[in-house]
């Protein structure tokens, strides 16, 4: 397996070389954390906005509202308001949830799991973070343009991302800054893909590596070969708003020839599809090993596990269609789409299986990572099941752009994967950082989080179902809605509620990171993957000697082990009976 | 057999492995790219009333042609630079690539004095947007041919460079085929 193994470079002195331009996978790793829970804080913010408005429609938007909208009082006004869920969604997705899940700990895990010293090629990771910073630069610039940011949705299908629909430079960053990105997170796939291939410590077949590795790795697959399609998308774009080519114009706009507005929902579902398995995949590896560490049990079926996640990341790629079954497609196409979608049930209903048969008379630790692991388990679950009324055709004729939609996406791409870097976070900070968070702290933030976004998302296919609007600015003014008003207030409120946990997650983190002083142990969570055969916090070079890999990742709470420890580390042989 | 592999340093066998999968990894992203946009370019053609549409009868042939020849001899002289490393083919490679790039620019003034705009319909947008594209890729691969370039004008290449030299090779032909696609789709067919 392990091809060859890397040199021991020189640590790097300076501030800058050791801090900012840094070749080192995990500090690469630590600054898309950062990045990411700067955005997901930009994100959040602007859901509060969004769900202030739905609720409170006449009222100033506590605290900064009088501030940021002077003209209308603090009131939210409704251009304003579209370019807020536009860019919630694009945070969200884009610099939110990606830099944290495979940015920070595709980068950070990946060398330390495999046993390398650093990924295959530090100086394009590098890269990968600068664009990064660069495309998020140019998005948050997009707010301060005279029209405004992109209004589109995140989708931003023409016609409302053409100059009909918005003529301001806002959707021409939009554009750009998703291009950057996607060549930014392009980098991070062929340096990730080819990092797992080359650099596995000897003895490490592909079943020996974590599922966290494996999630990280299919991730890896579909961005590679999925996000130059939206990168050719939104090149299309740009050059319809700034060129004037006519790619997704229609009827009087187009002079000659016509183009397709449903030609870019196409190429955005080819690529968007897979993009919510390339967000959640990471999540599901995470879960897959953390349940299996907390129960101190093997990892049920991790063969079947890893397997099922591939059969997922192959599947996806052949359902996009499932998307546009209101764009007027033939009943032919849509049946086929329908009938793929419903085949992901399968392996997604394997793996999950799994985890309940990992945990099931397992000796489980309620720490941390645990309950949001468990939280995973819990809102993937029910996401997954709304996603059949959604993948048939006939009850997705009606439930299509209404709020259930949200809520769908939401369980499944939001709150899973957000609940998943969580688990990520509080389980590898030693790891990262050397220091644990406060265990109190973490279990209110849990409990905050969950019951919150619960409340949000549950209430929103509540309303959803009941026929209201994904993108309705001002539900009082409609008097069908008028009845749905206080469950509009009550997603708001648990909103808001979600949102003031998460202040609980900063005051933690942020005290953790750079106040805390107390050494720990090397192995605080008694596991038995590489990283933890490290001290910690992880040195600069990783593995003084690379790793010889003899069993698999989930050996734990086997009855032959005669060393005190119910858990036993790759490195070791199997203990046989 | 055996002597002849022992013989090739740890660090280029590391090299071209490295090398060989993370270039299959690039290519396939760099074809899912043009493949999104032939992709588009079927869609839009196969749905049109008439094709081409009105007014692009008459598109020039001599010019694509020129770049395809010029494109194609690049590959091939690129070809033979990797035999032996000799800086002539490297010279040639450059000069016929550049040679492509002013074709490129010659097409595109000459579609303009046909009235020919990005904005005229949704095949002049095609051709425009593909070139376009194409020709951003040629320029950024003119930049990465300059080094095999360099290395053969200073000294010898040999090991982990002309692992290197290959990787550059490989998206240069890339390019080429890319090319002669666009070349039959958008201007033969």
């Amino acid at each position: 397996m392990a091809f060859f193994e890397q040199h021991i470079h020189a640590e790097p002195k300076t501030f800058l070389s050791k801090y900012i331009f840094t070749f080192d996978h995990k500090v690469i790793g630590k600054q898309f954390l950062w990045y990411g829970i700067f955005f997901l804080g930009v994100g959040g913010i602007m859901a509060l906005m969004i769900r202030w408005a739905l609720a409170f429609p006449d009222q100033a938007f506590p605290l900064i509202g009088r501030f940021m909208f002077p003209e209308t009082g603090g009131i939210i006004p409704p251009d304003t308001y579209a370019m807020l869920f536009t860019m919630h969604g694009t945070i969200m997705i884009f610099y939110a949830i990606t830099p944290i899940l495979i940015g920070a700990f595709g980068n950070f895990c990946i060398p330390l799991m495999i046993g390398a010293r650093d990924m295959v090629f530090p100086l394009l990771n590098m890269l990968s973070f600068w664009l990064a910073v660069l495309s998020g630069v140019i998005l948050l610039a997009s707010l301060f343009t005279p029209l405004g940011a992109a209004a589109g949705g995140w989708t931003s299908y023409p016609t409302l991302s053409t100059l009909i629909g918005s003529p301001g430079t806002g959707q021409t960053l939009w554009s750009l800054a998703i291009f950057v990105l996607g060549i930014s997170s392009t980098m991070g796939a062929i340096n990730y893909i080819t990092t797992i291939i080359v650099l596995r410590a000897p003895g490490m077949g592909y079943f020996d590596m974590p599922l966290t590795v494996w999630g990280l790795w299919l991730t890896a697959i579909l961005n590679a070969i999925f996000l130059p399609v939206l990168g050719a998308g939104v090149l299309l774009l740009i050059f319809d708003r700034v060129f004037g080519t006519q790619f997704f114009l229609a009827g009087a706009a187009a002079t000659s020839g016509a183009g397709d507005p449903v030609l870019f929902q196409h190429v955005f579902w080819i690529f968007g599809h897979p993009e919510v398995y390339i967000l959640i995949l990471p999540a599901w590896g995470i879960v897959s090993d953390l349940l299996s560490f907390f129960s101190r049990k093997p990892a049920f079926g991790a063969k079947a596990t890893a397997l099922a996640m591939t059969a997922v990341t192959v599947l996806s790629t052949l359902v996009y269609g499932h998307h546009m079954f209101t764009t007027q497609m033939s009943p032919l196409l849509t049946q086929s789409f329908m009938t793929l979608t419903m085949t992901i049930s399968i392996p997604s209903a394997i793996f999950f299986a799994n985890w309940l048969g990992t945990i099931w008379k397992g000796s489980i630790r309620f720490d941390s990572p645990m309950l949001f692991s468990l939280g995973v388990v819990f809102v993937f679950g029910l996401g997954g099941l709304t996603g059949l009324y959604l993948g048939t055709v006939t009850t997705d004729l009606y439930l299509h752009d209404t709020y259930f939609v949200v809520g769908h996406f939401h369980y499944t791409m939001a709150a899973s994967v957000l609940l998943g870097g969580f688990a990520a976070i509080y389980f590898w900070m030693p790891k990262m950082f050397g220091v644990m968070c406060n265990e109190a702290l973490a279990k209110w933030h849990f409990w905050g989080t969950m019951l919150g976004l619960n409340g949000v998302f549950m209430g929103m296919m509540i309303v959803g179902y009941a026929g209201m609007h994904r993108r309705i600015y001002n539900p009082f003014i409609y008097e069908y809605l008028h009845k749905l008003i206080p469950i509009n207030e009550f997603i708001t409120w648990s909103a808001i509620l979600m949102g003031l946990s998460q202040i609980i997650f900063v005051v933690n983190f942020v005290h953790a990171v750079f106040f805390k002083k107390e050494k720990l142990a090397d192995n605080p969570w008694n596991v038995g993957t590489l990283e933890w055969t490290i001290p910690s916090p992880a040195p600069h070079y990783n593995f003084k000697e690379i790793p010889v890999v003899k069993c698999g990742p989930h050996e734990l709470g086997n009855p032959n082990l005669k060393s005190g420890r119910d858990f036993q580390y790759q490195t070791e042989e199997l203990v046989q009976a | 057999m055996t002597t002849q592999t022992m013989t090739i340093k740890q660090n280029v066998r590391e090299a071209k492995a490295i090398a060989d999968i993370s270039m299959v990894i690039v290519l396939v992203s760099f074809s899912m790219l043009f493949a999104t946009l032939f992709l588009a370019y079927v869609a839009l053609r196969f749905t049109a009333p008439v094709w081409p549409p009105m007014g692009m009868n008459d598109l020039p042939l001599a010019l694509p042609l020129l770049s395809t020849t010029l494109v194609v001899l690049s590959s091939m002289t690129w070809v033979l630079f990797e035999r032996g490393f000799k800086t002539n083919w490297a010279y040639s490679t450059l000069v016929l690539g550049l040679g492509f790039m002013l074709s490129q620019f010659a097409l595109w003034s000459d579609l303009k004095t046909k009235g020919i705009l990005a904005g005229t319909g949704v095949f002049a947008s095609i051709i425009y947007a593909f070139t376009w594209i194409h020709a951003a890729h040629i320029a950024v691969a003119l930049i990465l041919l300059l080094w095999p370039t360099f290395w053969a004008r200073t000294g010898e290449i040999s090991g982990v460079r002309a692992v290197r030299v290959e990787s550059i090779g490989k998206f240069w032909h890339f390019l080429t085929i890319v090319w002669i696609l666009m070349f039959i789709s958008l201007f033969l067919f």
